[in-house]
């Protein structure tokens, strides 16, 4: 699947762990990108065309909700998509994020074989 | 408002644990004097409709497992001061929210915190519920302890 994912997870370790289960779902090694918290998502997005951002919500700096703004003001960055992928279960956080267009969440903890479906869909979709 | 009982804090313990970790756990009886030998624990506090803790408590054993499964390779691979906190800390962040899951449901208004590395534990306070755990030879506590310091008063 030649397509660029972002993983973005203050967790270094879950990172490694998303990597696996993203390797599963077809992506080679190289075209998946990982970030410690919003701002370093950003400043990744400069330089990398990235086609799905795999989204943490509670991390510090900055949090997947200010980042998740942040690209919505950047038109630049309309086609990139986004799932959440937390323990996120505020409903006011989440509508506020549905009203961002993102729509696609998964809630920790998650069975791998939700994640390689959710990214083939995603991924799909936009292919 | 939900409550939750020591069984139902195990059952979202060993849920977290297949899920995120592939490891299998059984709930096992409390000894206090096990606590006391848990040298590694990890907090995460929330807030919303109430406030409160959830704490893990475990032994480097048990943390060199847990790393080792999360990252697909083998115990003795793991530098324990490289990943383990991280892998208390993430834990702890899951078994939390599963934990303002179950008590806010699907209209949750409850928030979640950063999880913290915490102080290894003095014993279960009278009001908090704990569990324990047996994972694949390690124990792991876990303990709920509603009513403290919300989140956004949390350092």
């Amino acid at each position: 699947m030649s397509c660029n994912v972002l993983i973005v997870d203050d967790s270094p370790i879950l990172r490694k762990a998303i990597k696996k289960v993203v390797k599963l779902a077809g992506l080679e090694e190289d075209r998946i990108h990982e970030a410690g918290n919003g701002q370093e998502a950003l400043d990744i997005l400069e330089t990398v065309w990235i086609d799905l951002v795999l989204l943490d919500l509670n991390m510090p700096v900055m949090d997947g909700e200010q980042f998740a703004q942040e690209l919505r003001r950047r038109p630049d960055l309309d086609g990139v998509a986004v799932v959440i992928v937390s323990t996120e279960s505020n409903k006011d956080r989440l509508q506020r994020l549905r009203d961002l267009g993102i729509v696609e969440s998964l809630h920790k903890p998650f069975e791998p074989e939700d994640l390689c479906k959710l990214i083939s869909k995603v991924l799909g979709v936009k292919q | 408002m939900n409550s939750l009982t020591a069984d139902r804090l195990a059952e979202l313990t060993v849920k977290a644990l297949e899920r995120t970790a592939f490891m299998m756990a059984d709930p096992v009886t409390l000894d206090p004097a096990a606590l006391a030998t848990a040298n590694r624990s990890a907090a995460v506090r929330y807030g919303g409709p109430e406030s409160g803790v959830v704490t893990l408590h475990t032994t480097d054993d048990f943390l060199r497992g847990l790393a080792a499964n999360l990252l697909g390779v083998e115990p003795e691979a793991i530098d324990l001061a490289s990943y383990g906190p991280d892998a208390i800390k993430e834990l702890t962040n899951i078994v939390g929210g599963s934990v303002i899951l179950e008590l806010g449901g699907r209209e949750c208004s409850y928030t979640l915190g950063l999880p913290q590395l915490s102080p290894p534990s003095n014993g279960p306070s009278k009001r908090s519920k704990i569990c324990c755990l047996d994972c694949e030879g390690h124990l792991l506590f876990v303990t709920w302890e509603p009513g403290a310091l919300p989140a956004s008063l949390a350092a």
